[in-house]
């Protein structure tokens, strides 16, 4: 038996709402899923591979826009005629009303149907076993009790949360279908390609590929479809490629001393010129409470930038204050209580901005 | 802090010219245009400098401009040194036009520490006593307009305490900033209010409608579920009804197909069977034979003439004989047959009656004793005592004679019984046995008599006499008087007068009888009479007799009267026989000729024979209907064969429908094929179990599925309609997370301005009192002073700030309500009090005062002039004057009071 050739990918979260992007940045993220999705589909084709396996979450359930159902018959297909294994996750559990029911598949995707492990013959002596959720929660361990019957290599394509894994993920990460890593092999599997956790992870005996779309910032690892080529042995190589054309772009500007905001919004400039594709810029230092760093007084031009963040976090009051503070004055005695008064930097900063704004005459009070 | 000298270098008319000043007090002496106030200016400038910010001026930097900045050239720069309280000499440059090199730097070392002392973009060197050149020309430097605003305006001096005590800036005050926080919280925020349209109302309403769109967008989803899952059963029942159509179809087109080939294959069987043409029509001569058919059944059924065997005359002769039926009774009437049986019974009754033995007894048997009679005699008789010698014998004898007794009495018993019971034998035996009895006893008697005693011959006498007396009685009886005659006597006379008796009783029951036998004949007369039977004989019962024998008479006369009817049946029958066989000889003929008649319509049809034989006159009917039966059997079976043929051409053409075989054939094959194609698809087994429907079915079949199918498709279309509609969930999800970030913003506002106000309003509340003593302290220092003890006491509000003084009468006068000279000058102590209060902690801050003393009176000026001499043992005061009064003053005190006198002469050229 030649190597078996599988391209692997999970959480694609289709439809997913982009909180963070704001209104209407949000339309244009879930396009770069799509996209994304399309480009799996194409390297499945360009890599000649013997199937694309979907370990769940490949879209949301409760989100599915009008023509979910549609871009996804019309995208697999496009792999056709190399089978696509669906096994649906916790978000896209599959139901008599689900859009996996209501949309009428091409005749290369294969989609599992029950919590239960249920074989597909891939090749001769090589079988996809697949399971789904059927419900958003409560879907207990696929692997619990089960054990292949049948002689050959078997991978294992599901939607669960390896248990040791899971903590990685954060608090918010629920345990829905786990197991343990080591129930695999005895399962008599020689691997699992999984979904759930979106932090790569390329263990011994499973894969979670990550989401192949950044979700959001922060995220870390090679998020990508794993193309994985099985011996007959069972034994994996796996080798991971991006799919994602977005380019996420964390950054932080300083402005630490400036004390107006062309100031600031010429620093964000400088650092976020010639930037494209999703971009969080974070602005923080110590300042003058009273400088006026609302983020429409800085943000920058947005061409080439599909989805642009601006928020304003650790900045502290500049240390000037000092002298304020030994002024006889009201200003002098509300800057001293300002700072000896048990807040957190930000309250502290921004009441202090407040305060001095209002001293000051001004008539925009608000401090972000 | 003190401010050593200042150069002018381009600052309004002044250029290049340098004021020193003094430690303590300067005074700059200067008239009208003497460049006084312009100095006044540089020296503010050239210690606290120029804002530095970016955007237009305020309208006060503005104006300053306007006053100060070189008309005629570019630069506008002033410089000084100061030199702190520590000793530490500092050169401060102010380029007031660029206000970029503006420095401060240390002397003699050359360190720039502007850092140290900037305020708004620029240094300051007002920052080093604690100030800022807001500040500085709030408090330490006055100007004349300054005491001007006092003295219009009542409160502007607590609004300038109030100023100074928020930050000695004369723009800022706790009060305006407090407004300003309300004001903008009302406007940023506003109240949590259904009809307010401020952002929180705002932003809370937002949540509320992106969390209804969520909902919405959300139950979308829920109602795209369930309008799918309706969807998908319309689908199904549309499949559902579109199978069982389609089975239906097929098998309706399965059962044509069959029904055409076999159509098919028995057409082309019977075409190969009956050929290209048509046969001929059956029942050609069906007329003829049914002629000769009639002619035969009516031979067949014509009838057998019968000779008729009964004498019809000798029938009527004797129905002529017969008797009328008889008008009399032919039976005794019933009601009078028993009248008669009545009077038949009792009249026999009454025979037998007579009959009886009772009729024979004779009336002479009772002309004797009756039987009573005898018996008293007897009983006399008995009772007479007998004859006996001792008692004991007597008793003895009375012993052996007592059988005697009882036999005779028994016998007398008996012999009654006979009698009365008629019973000869009893009588005899009974009398027989009495009389037996008696004389045993007798005779036993009188063997005691003979033997008796006197006294017992006395009894014998009455005894004898007695007997005598009886015995005549019993001879008038004519019988013996002897008890077994007696009683013999006794049983025969019983006996006669029972017969007696019985006579008596017979006659008496013969005449009721014969009453009854009357009645029963009156009765019977009555009915023969009522019956119409006359009475021709003596008695009812002769009439009777004879009744019967009329009776007897007319039923003879009824039983021949009675037979006219058989007769004449008899005769009609005769007649009748008579008449059918005329008839029947007549039919036979007819038939006959009928069947000769039918023959010869036959004619050359029938066989030689048979025509020969029915030409014959004496031809047997029975031959020649035999024959035509033959012929017309053989025409029948002709007929049959050819009717035959004829129903397997209709059949064939049935089964052509109007098409040649090898149509019906094409149209077979054609009708298999499209069967075939209609079951294409078909579970087999379905199709094998369905029914063949009629077409009618067929077609509503068709017309459900139709239906189901039009239904299913409508529901679809609104199904992708309603699925084109659904709201985005993630859009409403991200308007729902953009409207709840703006009201966390809005919240957090909120929070930050109250929390805002809170901190102002404490600091305010907490300055105030710790401003309000200083200044009442050092009030209450110099107002005695200044006012030559007119006003010993001073107090500040400190909440208000208000200003009271009072002196000698002891009442309190708020001070901006004092004259204008005590104001000026209570503002200006405030205002020494101030810096003292604002700069403390700091180095000390020069007074830069201009004019402060043009609205005073000499007194006052001296008084104040006295007081800015004291201050400025402690600190720096620069005082610009124009006054003589004051240039006097300061001449007249240079080396004392005043440090230094700055005269001004020339009047600066413009």
């Amino acid at each position: 038996m030649s190597k078996v050739r599988i391209l692997h990918t999970a959480d694609v979260h289709l439809d997913t709402p982009f909180t963070w992007a704001g209104h209407g940045a949000g339309r244009a993220r879930r396009q770069a899923i799509r996209d994304t999705l399309r480009a799996v589909m194409d390297l499945a084709v360009d890599q000649h591979v013997d199937a694309v396996t979907i370990a769940g979450d490949l879209y949301e359930h409760e989100r599915t826009s009008p023509d979910t159902g549609a871009f996804l018959a019309d995208a697999l297909a496009a792999a056709a005629p190399i089978p696509v294994f669906l096994a649906p996750g916790n978000h896209d559990w599959y139901g008599p009303s689900s859009l996996y029911a209501r949309t009428t598949w091409p005749s290369n995707v294969h989609l599992f149907t029950t919590p239960r492990l249920t074989p597909v013959t891939l090749t001769d002596g090589f079988t996809v076993w697949g399971a789904a959720h059927t419900s958003p929660a409560n879907t207990p361990g696929i692997l619990d009790g089960f054990t292949v019957d049948r002689d050959g290599i078997h991978i294992g394509v599901f939607h669960g949360a390896e248990r040791s894994a899971l903590p990685r993920e954060g608090a918010e990460k629920l345990p829905h279908a786990p197991f343990h890593a080591s129930q695999i092999r005895t399962s008599g599997l020689h691997h699992a390609l999984v979904g759930h956790l979106h932090t790569p992870d390329d263990a011994t005996h499973h894969t979670y590929p990550g989401n192949p779309e950044p979700l959001t910032f922060g995220e870390t690892g090679h998020r990508a479809a794993v193309l994985l080529e099985i011996d007959d042995h069972g034994v994996v190589r796996r080798t991971r490629h991006t799919v994602s054309h977005t380019v996420i772009h964390d950054i932080t500007v300083d402005i630490t001393g400036m004390t107006h905001t062309d100031a600031v919004r010429d620093a964000v400039a400088n650092r976020t010129a010639g930037l494209a594709g999703v971009v969080r810029i974070t602005v923080t230092g110590e300042v003058d409470p009273r400088l006026d760093v609302t983020p429409d007084r800085w943000k920058p031009d947005r061409a080439g930038i599909d989805a642009l963040v601006l928020r304003v976090a650790d900045l502290r009051p500049a240390l000037d204050l000092d002298v304020i503070a030994t002024e006889m004055t009201v200003r002098g005695q509300f800057v001293r209580d300002v700072l000896s008064a048990s807040l957190d930097s930000d309250l502290q900063r921004r009441v202090l901005g407040t305060g001095l704004r209002a001293l000051a005459g001004d008539t925009d009070l608000e401090v972000r | 802090m003190r401010i050593n000298e200042v150069t002018a270098h381009a600052f309004g008319p002044l250029t290049g010219q340098t004021l020193e000043l003094h430690d303590g007090l300067t005074v700059i002496v200067g008239g009208n245009e003497s460049a006084k106030s312009s100095w006044h200016a540089a020296i503010y400038s050239a210690v606290c400098g120029r804002k530095r910010g970016k955007g237009a001026p305020g309208a006060a930097d503005a104006r300053f401009a306007e006053l100060h900045r070189p008309w005629d050239r570019e630069e506008w720069k002033v410089t000084a040194r100061l030199r702190l309280d520590d000793g530490t000499v500092l050169d401060v440059v102010q380029d007031l036009a660029g206000k970029v090199n503006c420095r401060i730097v240390e002397m003699p070392l050359g360190v720039d520490r502007s850092n140290e002392w900037t305020y708004d973009g620029s240094v300051d060197g007002s920052r080093i006593v604690g100030l800022n050149r807001k500040a500085f020309a709030a408090t330490a430097c006055v100007a004349q307009n300054d005491l001007l605003k006092i003295l219009d305006d009542a409160g502007a001096l607590q609004e300038m305490l109030s100023k100074a005590a928020t930050s000695a800036d004369a723009d800022e005050s706790t009060a305006r900033a407090l407004a300003l926080i309300d004001k903008f919280k009302s406007e940023q925020i506003g109240l949590d209010r259904s009809n307010s349209s401020r952002p929180l109302r705002a932003a809370l309403d937002a949540v509320v409608a992106t969390m209804d769109a969520v909902r919405d967008a959300r139950d979308a989803r829920t109602e795209l579920e369930t309008r799918f899952e309706a969807a998908t059963k319309l689908s199904d029942a549309a499949s559902g009804a579109r199978t069982r159509h389609a089975v239906a179809h097929a098998a309706a087109l399965a059962a044509t197909a069959a029904d055409l080939t076999d159509r098919a294959t028995q057409a082309s069987a019977l075409s190969a069977e009956l050929g290209p043409d048509r046969p001929t029509s059956a029942g050609a001569h069906s007329g003829l034979v049914q002629t000769v058919a009639q002619a035969v059944f009516a031979w067949r059924s014509a009838p057998v003439p019968v000779t008729p065997t009964v004498d019809v005359d000798a029938l009527r002769d004797e129905l002529d004989a017969l008797p009328a039926l008889p008008s009399h009774d032919t039976a005794p009437a019933p009601a009078i047959k028993g009248v008669a049986d009545t009077y038949r019974n009792r009249r026999s009754a009454l025979d037998a009656h007579d009959n009886r033995p009772e009729r024979s007894i004779s009336a002479a048997h009772v002309n004797g004793p009756s039987s009573q009679e005898l018996k008293d005699l007897a009983g006399a008789l008995s009772r007479l005592p007998a004859a006996a010698p001792t008692a004991t014998r007597t008793v003895t004898v009375a012993a052996d004679r007592t059988p005697g007794l009882i036999a005779a009495g028994l016998g007398a018993l008996l012999a009654v019984a006979g009698l009365l019971l008629s019973q000869p034998a009893l009588l005899a035996f009974g009398a027989v046995i009495a009389v037996a009895g008696g004389s045993w006893a007798a005779t036993r008697r009188s063997n005691s008599a003979t033997s008796a005693d006197p006294i017992a011959a006395k009894e014998a006498g009455d005894r004898e006499t007695a007997r005598s007396a009886l015995a005549e009685i019993a001879q008038s009886y004519g019988v013996a008087l002897d008890i077994p005659t007696l009683l013999a006597a006794i049983t025969a006379t019983e006996t006669a007068e029972q017969k007696l008796a019985a006579r008596a009783e017979w006659v008496e029951q013969r005449t009721a009888l014969e009453a009854e036998v009357d009645a029963a004949a009156d009765e019977l007369a009555r009915d023969l009479a009522d019956r119409g039977h006359r009475s021709t004989r003596e008695t009812a019962w002769d009439d009777w007799v004879e009744y019967e024998k009329a009776c007897a008479v007319a039923a003879d006369q009824q039983a021949s009267a009675v037979r006219r009817a058989e007769l004449q049946a008899r005769l009609s029958s005769a007649e009748g026989t008579v008449d059918r066989y005329n008839e029947a000889v007549e039919v036979v003929a007819a038939a006959r000729e009928r069947l000769a008649a039918a023959a010869r319509q036959a004619g050359a049809m029938l066989p030689d024979d048979v025509r020969t034989l029915a030409a014959q006159d004496t031809f047997d009917p029975d031959v020649l209907a035999g024959a035509l039966d033959a012929w017309t059997e053989q025409v029948a079976a002709d007929d049959e064969a050819a009717a035959k043929t004829a129903e397997q051409w209709t059949v064939l053409a049935g089964l052509r429908g109007g098409d040649s075989v090898e149509a019906l054939n094409a149209r077979a094959a054609g009708a298999r094929k499209a069967a075939e194609a209609a079951a294409v698809g078909l579970n087999p087994a379905e199709l094998a179990a369905s029914p063949v429907w009629d077409p009618a079915t067929v077609d509503e079949l068709a017309a459900d599925a139709a239906d189901a199918e039009g239904t299913a498709r409508e529901n679809a279309g609104k199904l992708a309609e309603f699925t084109l509609s659904l709201p985005d969930v993630a859009d409403a999800e991200e308007a729902l997370a953009d409207a709840n970030a703006e009201l966390a913003r809005v919240r957090a506002l909120e929070a930050v301005l109250d929390r805002t106000r809170e901190f102002m309003t404490a600091a305010q509340e907490r300055v105030h009192k710790e401003i309000a003593p200083a200044l009442q302290s050092r009030l209450q220092t110099w107002l005695p002073v200044v006012t030559s003890g007119r006003y010993t006491e001073a107090s500040v509000n400190p909440q208000s700030l208000t200003v009271q003084v009072r002196g000698a009468s002891g009442t309190w006068r708020q001070a901006a309500l004092l004259s204008h000279g005590t104001a000026e000058q209570i503002y200006l102590l405030l205002r020494l009090a101030l810096v003292e209060h604002l700069t403390a902690g700091h180095d000390s801050c020069p007074l830069l005062l201009d004019d402060v003393t043009v609205h005073a009176d000499t007194t006052r000026t001296m008084e104040v002039l006295t007081l800015l001499g004291q201050v400025a043992q402690d600190r720096q005061v620069i005082l610009l004057t124009q006054e003589d009064l004051v240039a006097d003053w300061a001449r007249a005190n240079q080396g004392g009071a005043v440090g230094k006198v700055i005269e001004l002469d020339q009047p600066v050229p413009v």
